[in-house]
């Protein structure tokens, strides 16, 4: 498949510095040239299935949980408050839905559902939605108030939102999975 | 009494009229220049706050129009706003520089606007960095370069011979078609409606929709991609859900936390290849080929159709489904190895 497509090869090698290090690593193309080969190879195998659970949470909850969690008389005091009142109340409304979804993801995670993986890639995903915040504030300072400055800052908290409970809906069903599993094997 | 109030809306509708419209009195500035075609061989375009439009209107004359617009009421305001925003518009060695610079501070509620009206020869190299606005090309067969972030891209034929680029954040990809494309999209939705061939695409909390694809290679994290008809597809997904309509040659998978549906695969397939962890997978085989069936899942469940003939060995957690479908020479492979999935095999 991938004999014909060198150039892309050649792109990813000759434009690297174009995409941030964590896009595309090395040896992607290559990695799928193998997969293509190969008939069948096991898939992951957690060697130690509690202590990666066990990492998984502590991870999680020693990392990220202070990165989203609002402080406490500080709740309504975030960046788009100074904007107006009305975005301070949406700012509000997602930081401790996302605070909330986060306490769901612990649990899970300390029940064993997930494994230290997932929490790694939480935890990049949540460290790049923080510096895109970041960025944006910067941006703001150039033009206050500019409404599409305010929405891109919403859109962030939207998504960062909406990809807590996507991971949170995925995990709820492996719990689910794994103990209808446990019944049937139990009968 | 109905007279008074007569005169008074006779008085009122006009001052009120005309307060509208000095509050819509846009207060502007325009840039232009031009620049023979055939000095030019790269654009190099950053945006902010604005929408940029390249198209190709056959001359062979570069021409770039800027108009800056302020909606402000107060005169003065808006000459302060105005006067933060430059474009610097400059050919240098073959390079066309058309740049936006804006002065901190102070800046009302949206209240400006800036339109950029680029006309360039759909051969030249085109580099674009826009933020906070979108950008249409209506053609482009040079390379191509676009940082877009919260804002949107779109165009027509986006035809390169291997050399176009997409990083697309917080905003929409839309195209009718696309090749030879190396593409990072997060947060964003990615739609080519008609073809694509060759793409490369590294893709996170987004949409990807293609009508036609002839070659894929993605890597994928809380994604949802739907194709309408497939050639050829390598995909490493992770909490992304795969739809694909119809599978023409071959389909190799690495999935975790997602969902697999070929809804229907050629008779002449070539390959099914996945391994995945958690989620469900429907395939939708061919019942007139000939092929070969190795399927293994752990704490799942595999299902296929009876006409088949596969073997099915159970043990206590572990199902094998092996065998070969069909009566004449192999042509096609379907291999599966999963944990915790649901794999459904059914006739089309």
């Amino acid at each position: 498949m991938h004999n014909k497509p060198d150039y892309i090869e050649e792109l990813i090698r000759d434009n690297r510095e174009f995409f941030t290090p964590s896009t595309l690593p090395e040896g992607h193309t290559k990695r799928f040239e193998q997969r293509l080969k190969k008939q069948r190879q096991p898939v992951l195998k957690p060697i130690i299935p509690w202590l990666t659970t066990a990492a998984a949470a502590i991870v999680l909850i020693a990392v990220l949980l202070p990165q989203v969690r609002p402080q406490k008389g500080s709740e309504k005091q975030g960046v788009l408050t100074q904007v107006s009142d009305q975005y301070g109340e949406v700012e509000y409304y997602f930081t401790s839905s996302i605070h909330k979804s986060i306490g769901q993801l612990e649990t899970l995670l300390a029940e064993g559902y997930g494994t230290s993986t997932d929490s790694l890639m939480i935890q990049e995903e949540l460290r790049e939605l923080e510096e895109r915040h970041l960025q944006l504030q910067e941006d703001l300072k150039l033009a206050p108030d500019d409404e599409r400055i305010v929405n891109a800052m919403i859109e962030v908290y939207r998504r960062k939102m909406d990809l807590i409970n996507a991971i949170l809906m995925e995990l709820q069903e492996v719990k689910q999975r794994k103990n209808q599993t446990n019944e049937t094997t139990n009968l | 009494m109905k007279q008074q109030i007569y005169k008074w809306i006779l008085w009122v509708i006009p001052l009120f009229m005309g307060v509208m419209a000095s509050a819509q009195t846009p207060y502007s500035k325009t840039y232009h220049q031009s620049y023979p075609a055939a000095k030019v061989s790269k654009l190099l375009l950053e945006s902010k706050f604005g929408n940029a439009t390249l198209k190709d209107n056959g001359s062979n004359t570069v021409t770039v129009d800027v108009r800056v617009e302020v909606k402000e009421q107060n005169e003065k305001a808006a000459k302060q706003i105005l006067d933060r925003i430059q474009i610097n518009i400059e050919l240098s060695g073959g390079t066309l520089m058309v740049e936006t610079s804006i002065e901190s501070g102070g800046m009302s509620n949206g209240s400006f606007s800036i339109e950029y009206d680029i006309n360039l020869p759909k051969n030249k190299d085109v580099m674009a960095e826009c933020k906070y606005g979108n950008l249409y090309i209506d053609a482009l067969t040079g390379a191509g370069m676009f940082e877009i972030a919260y804002g949107n891209i779109s165009g027509r034929n986006l035809l390169t011979k291997g050399n176009l680029m997409l990083e697309l954040a917080y905003g929409n990809a839309t195209f009718d078609n696309l090749q030879d494309a190396l593409m990072e999209v997060k947060y964003s939705n990615l739609a080519v409606k008609e073809k694509a061939r060759n793409l490369v695409i590294e893709s996170k909390n987004s949409t990807v929709k293609i009508g036609e694809m002839q070659e894929l290679t993605i890597e994928s994290k809380y994604d949802d991609v739907k194709i309408g008809s497939l050639d050829q597809m390598v995909i490493e997904m992770g909490y992304t859900n795969v739809e694909i309509g119809k599978l023409s040659t071959t389909f190799v998978a690495e999935t975790r936390y997602g969902n697999i549906n070929l809804q229907q695969v050629a008779a002449n397939f070539n390959k099914i290849v996945i391994e995945g962890e958690y989620g469900d997978i429907r395939l939708g085989m061919p019942d007139n080929a000939n092929y070969k069936v190795d399927m293994e899942c752990d704490y799942g469940s595999i299902v296929v159709p009876e006409y088949t003939g596969l073997k099915i060995e159970k043990d206590q957690h572990t199902t094998h489904v092996f065998g070969a479908v069909g009566t004449g020479k192999t042509t096609g492979a379907l291999v599966t190895s999963s944990k915790y999935v649901n794999v459904t095999v059914t006739a089309p």
